[in-house]
This record gives C-alpha cells, structure tokens and sequence, in this order.
C-alpha cells in the first residue's frame, strides 16, 4: 500500500513536470527547431562518414555497409531513449557545482528521480524518428527477420544499452562532482560512446577491444547484439548467445553506479556558498 | 496534562551538538610558473569552517545568524538542512537527523537561498507553486488556504500571473517566500533574503517574517549581513565567527555586555557654557541639544540625569543605545584577539 | 602591461591550473586520434592508396584532425551569449576596451595554453604511438603554420558573428551547436573532400568551410602541391577579410542595439 501511495506521488510530480517542461519550451521555438535539426544532422553524418569509406574501400573489416549501418543504428536507439528520459544525467557534474543538487536535497523526492524525471525531453521523441527510420532500413538491407525471438531480443538489447549508457554517464558525473572539475568528462564520455558504437570494434586493436568488452562494456551496446544478429564472429567469442548479456550487463553496471552514485553523494561537499 | 505540555516545551525544535566541518581546500599559487608546479604537486589547506558549535533552538524563536564573511553560517545552515555532512558532531530537527531521515525532515522545511532561485525562469509564477504543491504532497484545502495567507502577507496574487523572468528582484523574492511556505513548514530557513533589495522589499520580507512567525507558529532561522534587519527581527542572535560561536544571546544582553558605553542626549532650557561631571564628557554641543558619553558601568543614566539636573535646567533627555553595527564590529573584534 | 596581454596571461594561467581538464582532454584526444586513425588503417586494409592518398598520409590526417580541433578553442560565441543572458553586456560595453579584442586576447590566450598543454604533449603521443604519422620538409611546416593561423581566423571570425546574432535573435538556443555541427562536416575534418565525387568537390570550393581544415591539413601530408598551397592560403586569406568586414558591421550595428534582459 505504501509502494502503492509512493508511485502515485511521484507519478503527479513527474506528470506536473513534464507539462511544465513542454510549456517551457514552447517559449522558445527557435531553440526547439534547433534541436530538430542537430541530431539528425549528426546521425546522418556518420551514416554517411561510413557510406564514403565504404564507397572508395569496399569494405571494412568484413562488414559491408548496410551491417555498419544496422549496428550504428542499433545504438541510435538506445541514445535515443536516453535523450529523451535521461538527458539531465549528463549535467549531472554541473547541477552539483551550481548548487542545483542541493537544492534536490531539501525536497522531500529521491534525488535520482527528480535527475531523471525533471527535464523529460519531447524533442528527443522526435529525433528517435530518424533513428527509428535508419534502422528500419538497416533491416531491410540485411534482410533481418522479424520473428517473435529477434524482436525480444532487440527490445532487450536496447533496454541495456539505455541502462549501459546511463550507466556510464552516472559513474562520470560522480567523479565530476567529487572531484570538482567542470564537465569536460561528460563530452570525453559521449566521444567514447560515439567511437565503440559508430563502428564495429574489430578495427581496433586487441587491448582496446579487451577494454571495451571486459572493462567498459561498451561493446555490449550494438556490437555484440549486432554480431549476433548478423551471425559475424568478430570480437570475442562469449558463450551463451550475445543478447543475454547485454541486458544483464547493463542491469550490473546500473547497480555498481547508483551505489557508487550514493556514496558519492554521501561524501559530497557543497562547493562553498 | 500538565506532563505534556511540560514536553512540549522541554524538546527544542532544533539541536546542535559539537558540530565541526572540515574542508581541504587546494592552494593555488601566483604567476605562471607558480600554476605550472600546481600542475604537479599540489598543496592542501585544511579549513575547519565550523569548530564545535552547539546550540538549541525552541519552536517559534527567530533568530540570526550573523558573522564576517567566512564565519561558517552558511555551512552550519547547510548542515541543519541535510546538504552537508558534519565531519563531527550532530544536528537534529525534531528529533530527527537531517543526513539520516532526509526525506522526513524536508518534507518540513522551508529553504530560501537569497542569490539562486528555485522557480521556472519563463513560466509564469503560479506554477511553480503547483510543482511544489505535488512535490509536497500538500493537499487542495491547505494549499488553497496558504495561497491566500500568502496573498495577504505578501500580495502574492498580483503576481502570479507573471512569468518569473519578467518580475523585479523584490518580486521574485516575494515569489520564493511564498513558495517556500506552500507546504507550511514548521522551520524556515533564510540564507540572505533582502541582498539586493530596494528599502520596500526589505520591509515586506520583515513584515512577511514577523507574519508567519506570529501567524503559523514557524520557527524562522535566518542569516544576514543587514543588521537593521536582525534589530528589527532577531530576538535571539547568534554570533559566528571563525567557525564558532561568540555570542548566543538577545540583542541588547549583546549590546551591554559589549559596549557598555552610552550616549545621553540633553535638550536644555538655558544655555550653559560649562556642562562637567567627572563621570561623563560632553562629546557634542548644538545650540541647546548636548551628547554627552558615560559608561553604564560606572553610572547609571538614572544617576547622571539626576545628577545633571541638580546644576542644569534639563527640558528633555533621550539615552542614545550604540549602534548596532558598532556592536557587531566589537563583537567581531572580541576574537580576533 | 598592456590590458589585452594581461588577459591573454590570465587564460593560460587558468588553462594550466585545471589539472583535470588537462588530463581529460589529453585522453579525449587520445580517444579520437585512435579512434580514426585505427578507422582509417582498417579502411585501407592492404590498399596502399585511395583517391590518391596513402594510407600513411591519411592517418596523419585524421591525427592531426583532431589536434587541430583541440587548439582551436574559440569561447567569444559563449562569452557574448552569456553576457547577454546575465544581462551584464551593457556594463561589459561601458569599458575602456574594445570587448571583441579581449574575448579575442582570451581566446588567443586559450590557444597557446591549449598548444603547450594539450596538442603539443597529445601530438608526441601520437608520433610514438602510430609509426604512421609523419613530418614533412620544412617549407610545409611554415606554410601549415601560416595556413592554421588564417583558419583559426575565419574560424573565429565566423563564431564571433554567430555570438552577436545573440543580439537580435534574444536566445542563441543551439544554434551556435547547428553551427559546430555544419562545420565539422563540411570542414572536411572528418572525411577530406577528395574522396568526394567531383561535383561535390566543387561545391565545397566555393564554400569557406574546407579552407578551415582540409587545407592546412592537405598541406602537411604533402597531398596539395606547394603552389595550390599558395593558392589556397589566398583563398583562406579573402574569407578571413570577408568575414572581418561582416563582423565589424554587426559589431557596429550591435551596440546601437543594446537590449538588456531580465531584471
């Protein structure tokens, strides 16, 4: 009954917010319209970053251009949902240093929430479109089959990848705040994420893949899943089928940061007044 | 009966036990060549912020916190508010730790920070008060009745309609007041409320304090640099300095432990070339009007009016108290020794 | 000593003293110059060239790319957008100084801290790191030289132009980021124009966005004869002069137009 009580209050506050965020950017069109265009700008770039190397070199480490393509757009998805429910997480070091986060602490709301719930953002539900529209087309070109399995196993693939990338940027705001840099980790953050999901880890060297499998599992957002579903063999080779693992990673990762998150805060010092 | 209320005055609202805060502070060192060895080895400076304060406060009470910039008050208000950690010592709010049960002592606090605000820049004020609304859980009857305090208090109606960013800085303030006061909190804390303010807004923010205090019973705990504000407001001050306590008392038991120095101001009928007592001194002569200084320690003004009056045809005194902020820079003073 | 000496002094003293951002963006180079340049190795595979340039002078290419993107720090775009959000541009105004020299005087200050701290150590890192990447004769190096400084001009030029739109257009939103953005692509840092069809190629001669990257990059991999070297640093010479004249236009029509914001 009490879980009951709590989801609703937090549901009223999350609704509230959102009306309020949508009214605010509704005062601003120009702003909006900006948006519109940026991400689609970017995600058509390195579509067609791929497509010019593809055309002059044929291919690229095996992969022909229409399974870079499926990979890369594998993980627009995932960014997607991240942009739109959890883009607040990205300033996550910057709130902490302009006393945003303190002023978290006097409601009455957990803080994580009030991150993640307060800034929903509407733009990014557009921008999943051309997301969504790549890798649709991605799919007819690799001739993926739309059985009952494959689409679990995509739906769980991106639920990972959401929780690998919130994840990740949770782990870098933490060191940010603590350490009271500005947010220049975020963008290193968004680099590394752009380079392990643009393009399938094979063309890097055997370390750097290791990290990106072992130790930042980042290679578990769309080159794994997508090695599975394209039935490659590249990377390691890891027992068990590959979409497995990317939820359960991400489910892991999402844990060690949410504690790391609140021991963070639990050291945390205000930055002066 | 008798039992209970006994309790209720025997628990204080607000309890602080030795709290200490310790930051490590990095130095940094002058010129280029000094930023590139910063570069390599760093150097710490521990800062002890706060240094063992200790202090009750009762429900209703209003009080200062006042002190030199760097004095620890706003590290101490945080600390009551749960933002930060106590390196040692604790504080408690109704008998609850603010870093333990943070959710149960927020939902009863009121936070207003003078320079960072909390509404919706482009949005018109009255919806920040319904976010706060849901976030508080306050339910339609209360919110609609402290809606309408706040009107009269405050005449927060004839602002609602406007966007934040298109209010004044007295306005916008009046806005926070209000909205820190939606969830009627038993406590509210002010860090800085009037920096900035034109002479009507200061008044309207002491006239709203003193309001809620008398009204709603809230305990108002409030740091300042205007002092005029403490003298009209703070029955209670507590002095900071260096990160501990110097002074826990009323204004004028401050006052006359402080300076015991006073001014008495004499209207004579007749103008009189020679004013003397061995115990005062004439300070200044303007026509028929003489300031004259004594020590209350040494005498009474009673005495010395009865004294005066015995050589001189007195037509009016008045006892001039020292200037508050002459007491502050004593106070302040006091420990830098 | 002389006020815009002074702030450029100040910046690189702030520069040097953020050790952290140092060492981020140390490994944020990192990053991107293995990332492209294990991009471009895979790309070759056993190819020795494509649209006639080596997979070595390619490499070096995408290197320096991103140590280039490191050092061109411009903030002025920022600084007026934000002083014009603080409603602080009126007071900035009132100064005895010209406020586009001293954002410049910062962002030169940027650039040299940026050059001793971040490229120069992150351009060692390379040259250790990728056997690939080369130096050319000493005739290029000058006219790399002469050819960044000409781009970090219409570089600048242009997001000085961006920031005082501010002015008319109240909040800059993201357009400053669509700006980044365009550039980025059409500036041929990522991909050089000459893998390009030719209709393309064209196109982008006639724009200024390839003269801010590709060209002194296609200096120094030795791909554009000295004297299309020449050529181009002309071509980069006349955008830096167009763009100037548009700037101080606006910058003109700008303080007529003060308008504060917010209370």
């Amino acid at each position: 009954m009490r879980a009951l009580a709590l989801i609703r209050h937090y549901c009223s506050v999350a609704i509230c917010c959102a009306r309020l965020t949508i009214q605010e950017q509704l005062e601003y069109p120009f702003l909006a319209i900006c948006w519109f265009f940026i991400i689609p700008i970017e995600y058509l770039t390195s579509v067609g970053l791929l497509k010019v190397i593809i055309n002059t070199f044929n291919n690229l480490e095996g992969w022909s251009f229409p399974q870079l393509t499926f990979a890369y757009s594998l993980a627009l998805l995932s960014r997607g949902v991240v942009d739109v429910f959890f883009i607040q997480l990205l300033y996550l070091g910057d709130m902490v240093l302009y006393g945003e986060l303190d002023r978290m602490m006097l409601r009455p709301l957990s803080v994580f929430f009030q991150f993640t719930a307060q800034n929903i953002n509407f733009i990014g539900l557009v921008n999943m479109i051309p997301a969504i529209v790549i890798f649709l087309y991605s799919c007819k070109e690799v001739s993926f089959l739309w059985t009952a399995a494959n689409i679990a196993k995509i739906i769980l693939t991106v639920i990972g990848g959401v929780l690998i990338r919130i994840s990740f940027f949770m782990i870098i705001g933490t060191v940010c705040f603590w350490t009271k840099s500005n947010n220049q980790g975020v963008e290193l953050g968004i680099k590394l994420l752009e380079r392990s999901t643009m393009y399938p880890l094979s063309i890097y060297p055997f370390f750097i893949q290791f990290i990106l499998t072992f130790i930042l599992p980042l290679g578990f957002i769309c080159f794994y899943p997508s090695c599975e579903f394209l039935n490659k063999n590249d990377g390691f080779v890891i027992p068990l089928g590959l979409s497995i693992w990317t939820p359960a990673i991400g489910v892991l990762l999402f844990y060690i940061a949410q504690r790391f998150l609140k021991y963070g805060l639990k050291h945390y010092e205000s930055t002066g007044s | 009966m008798k039992a209970q209320a006994r309790e209720v005055i025997l628990m204080p609202l607000i309890e602080a036990e030795n709290l200490v805060k310790v930051f490590k502070v990095a130095k940094r060192k002058q010129g280029l060549t000094g930023a590139v060895i910063n570069l390599f080895h760093p150097e710490y400076m521990i800062i002890r912020a706060v240094d063992g304060i200790s202090f009750t406060i009762d429900k209703g009470e209003i009080v200062g916190f006042i002190g030199p910039n760097g004095a620890g008050k706003s590290t101490t208000i945080k600390m009551m508010c749960g933002i930060l950690n106590p390196t040692s010592g604790w504080v408690k709010i109704n008998g609850l730790s603010p870093q333990k049960n943070r959710k149960a002592v927020v939902s009863k606090l009121g936070v207003v920070f003078g320079q960072r605000t909390q509404l919706y820049w482009d949005l018109r004020l009255g919806e920040s008060f319904e976010l706060a609304k849901r976030i508080y859980k306050v339910d339609n009857e209360v919110y609609n009745m402290n809606l309408k305090a706040m009107d009269d208090i405050l005449k927060i109606g004839e602002l609602i309609d406007i966007p934040v960013r298109q209010l004044s800085l007295g306005q916008r303030m009046r806005g926070e007041l209000a909205m820190a006061m939606i969830h009627s909190p038993s406590v509210l804390f002010l860090d800085e409320p009037s920096i900035g303010l034109d002479a009507e807004a200061k008044y309207a923010v002491r006239e709203f304090i003193k309001s809620i205090n008398e009204k709603m019973g809230t305990t108002v705990i409030l740091t300042t640099h205007d002092l005029n504000e403490v003298e009209q407001l703070c029955r209670r001050l507590i002095v900071l300095n260096k990160g501990r306590i110097i002074e826990d008392a009323s204004l004028s038991v401050i006052t006359d432990k402080i300076i015991s120095r006073r001014i008495l101001i004499i209207d004579l009928d007749e103008d009189v070339n020679d004013i003397d007592h061995p115990a005062a001194q004439v300070v200044k002569k303007e026509g028929l009007r003489v300031w004259m200084q004594f020590q209350r320690s040494k005498i009474t003004a009673a005495q010395l009016v009865s004294d005066l009056s015995r050589k001189l045809k007195i037509r009016d005194i008045s006892i001039q108290e020292p200037d508050i902020e002459e007491v502050i820079r004593e106070v302040y003073k006091g420990t830098a020794q | 000593m002389h006020p815009y000496g002074y702030i450029s002094k100040m910046k690189i003293i702030s520069v040097l003293t953020y050790r952290l951002d140092v060492l981020i963006s140390f490994v944020s180079n990192a990053v991107m110059m293995f990332a492209m340049a294990f991009l471009w190795k895979s790309a070759y595979g056993a190819a020795e060239t494509a649209a006639g340039v080596s997979s070595r002078q390619m490499i070096t290419y995408a290197v320096l790319s991103v140590l280039l993107s490191a050092f061109f720090q411009i903030n002025v775009e920022n600084n007026i957008n934000h002083k014009i959000q603080e409603g602080l541009i009126a007071v900035e105004l009132c100064k005895p100084v010209n406020l586009l020299m001293c954002y410049l005087a910062e962002d030169i200050g940027n650039v040299i801290g940026s050059l001793l701290v971040k490229a120069i150590p992150s351009y060692l890192f390379a040259l250790l790191l990728f056997r690939e990447v080369f130096t050319p004769d000493l005739t290029r190096i000058i006219l790399f030289v002469v050819s960044c400084i000409l781009s970090y001009g219409i570089l600048w030029t242009l997001s000085a132009i961006t920031g005082l739109s501010v002015f008319w257009f109240i909040n800059l939103g993201h357009l400053g980021t669509v700006k980044d953005g365009i550039v980025r692509i059409l500036s041929g840092s990522l991909v050089p124009f000459w893998f390009f069809p030719s209709y393309i190629q064209k196109v982008s001669g006639w724009l200024p966005f390839q003269y801010t990257y590709q060209t002194p990059l296609g200096i120094y991999i030795g791909q554009t004869a000295i004297k299309q070297a020449f050529r181009d640093l002309a071509v980069q010479a006349v955008w830096m002069l167009i763009f100037s004249a548009v700037l101080y236009k606006l910058w003109e029509k700008a303080k007529n137009k003060v308008v504060i914001q917010g209370g």
